[in-house]
């Protein structure tokens, strides 16, 4: 394994494996080499001798950006590579070491296999900065679930949905309606005069709901959704959960500060 | 509310006091450098997207949005904003300023139909201010922090500080009938021993002379360190021998009684 610190020219495949390792999660930006450039080369703290790349076969397989301020602000392993995790972690935490940091912070997935070699390089896991968010506008956030989804939503479903959110903060939309008829979806701000189904719940529940922090079951039961007709309810609640996200979401601290 | 302010977007001659705002409110921040880098020189920066508070020609709040695309899932990106640096000044803190400042830049950019906004806070602030009046709610977990302290060099700093402030007179005879060396051992850290007596605190005592030893891993450390764990959570601790302290009850209650003087020294800048 041969690792050596950044050099021009190394930015492409860096952001094509940052993309490729972490691709199975949300919360994070895709990284472009634009992006990334900005985000660690030119960062204040970070030199390029604390950017680490590990290369297996002539391959680039891993890369760690530690800066002087303690944070490893990108930590990169394709293939969960117990060496390269190693190597990596060993030089980035040298390299603090020599320029006098007194403490190291890394954020990593919480299933990632490489937590146990951070375990056994002496890190702790420690209480974190949570990630919070919100919609200014919640019928383009369910365009965005809904269309990558189209032929699964046209298969299931076939009628004409009305939401009515309460509790709304400043600039949001109160209201927007999902007609999926004759395998076609579209998704509006206002309501139509007649709509199938009306659904009222509160803008919070309706967030939390796509964002994994409830269930639509469990809104129905806390008595925080209202449906009329109720013989639709099942529809609603499926509805709702079919645009529920269910993975796991990383940030990495480039992404944080 | 405050009714004297009025909120207008950043313009070039605001740059010098909102970064100065910037950095004092996030004091962890690289001073002289962040805002520039953050802001400035972010390829996506754009001034309609920062949005300042003015009273009489002073600059008492900013708030700052990123254009940020961001992954929801396997094959969603949207196009999303951070909301990042909401900063006010002290002394206009709890009269709406930070509302208005959010309201401001909504319904400036209110035709942009955002589907996501985000940003990361601590879970009381969020709780208090960003959900009332922006509706954040908690996105999905997976992110996990780990810490590995390489030393107390920080500590020794503050102790410097510490001292200085004792030297001056600022505690008056406060310490003067205090005499406690505490060592504290946290889990793959090197142990840290701290002498405070009347004339402020010591970093070279002897471990072998320690009056009390507490031993805990990183995570709980920085939890009592920061104030974030109850009385129930302490106990929970020690029943469980996540956290073990030992030494005399004399010690242990001069100790307590000192308690706030340890956190000064080991919390905000140790890492």
């Amino acid at each position: 394994m041969l690792v050596r610190t950044v050099r021009d020219g190394d930015e492409p495949a860096i952001v094509e494996l940052f993309n490729r390792v972490y691709n199975r999660y949300g919360g994070f930006v895709p990284r472009t080499v634009e992006y990334w450039r900005w985000c660690c080369l030119e960062r204040p703290d970070v030199k390029r001798d604390g950017v680490f790349l590990a290369f297996e076969d002539g391959k680039l397989c891993g890369y760690v950006v530690a800066g002087s301020s303690g944070n490893i602000w990108e930590f990169c392993v394709a293939d969960d590579n117990e060496e390269a995790t190693e190597t990596l972690l060993y030089e980035a935490v040298s390299y603090l070491e020599k320029i006098g940091v007194s403490s190291v912070n890394v954020n990593i997935p919480s299933e990632a296999a490489f937590a146990k070699s951070l375990r056994e390089a002496g890190f702790g896991e420690v209480p974190a900065v949570e990630m919070f968010v919100t919609t200014l506008n919640p019928a383009a956030l369910v365009q965005a679930l809904v269309t990558p989804q189209k032929e699964s939503f046209v298969e299931r479903f076939d009628d004409e949905f009305a939401f009515r959110l309460h509790n709304v903060p400043y600039g949001v939309s109160k209201e927007f309606f999902v007609r999926i008829r004759d395998a076609s979806v579209e998704i509006a701000e206002a309501l139509t005069a007649k709509p199938s189904i009306i659904v009222d719940l509160g803008f919070s529940d309706f967030l939390s709901v796509l964002f994994g922090g409830s269930s639509a079951s469990r809104l129905f039961l806390f008595g925080k959704i209202k449906v009329r007709p109720f013989r639709k309810l099942f529809a609603v609640l499926a509805f709702l959960s079919a645009m529920r996200l269910e993975g796991k979401w990383f940030f990495p601290l480039s992404d944080f500060i | 509310m405050c009714d004297s302010f009025k909120c207008r977007t950043l313009q070039e001659k605001d740059d010098q006091a909102v970064r100065r705002l910037v950095e004092s409110t996030f004091s962890f921040l690289p001073i002289g450098k962040f805002w520039d880098w953050k802001y400035l020189r972010n390829p996506s920066f754009d001034r309609s997207f920062v949005a300042v508070a003015e009273d009489e020609g002073k600059i008492i709040g900013c708030n700052h949005w990123l254009p940020r695309k961001v992954k929801l899932a396997d094959s969603i990106v949207v196009d999303s904003m951070l909301g990042a640096s909401i900063a006010v000044l002290a002394e206009y803190r709890k009269k709406g300023v930070g509302r208005a400042l959010i309201h401001f830049l909504r319904s400036q950019h209110s035709e942009r139909k955002l589907a996501l906004m985000y940003m990361f806070a601590d879970p009381e602030l969020r709780k208090h201010f960003h959900t009332p009046v922006a509706g954040y709610v908690p996105a999905p977990g997976g992110t996990v922090w780990y810490r590995k302290i390489l030393n107390w060099n920080k500590v020794k700093t503050n102790v410097t500080d510490f001292n200085m402030r004792v030297k001056q007179g600022e505690f008056g005879d406060r310490l003067d009938k205090v005499d406690l060396t505490v060592v504290f051992k946290v889990h793959d850290a090197p142990p840290l021993c701290l002498h405070l007596d009347g004339k402020g605190f010591e970093t070279n005592s002897s471990v072998e002379k320690a009056d009390l030893t507490i031993s805990s891993d990183g995570n709980l450390f920085t939890k009592i360190r920061d104030g974030q764990i109850g009385m129930r959570m302490l106990i929970g601790s020690l029943a469980t021998g996540r956290l073990k302290v030992r030494g005399s009850p004399r010690k242990m209650l001069e100790l307590y009684r000192n308690i706030q003087t340890f956190r000064e020294i080991l919390s905000g800048k140790i890492t």
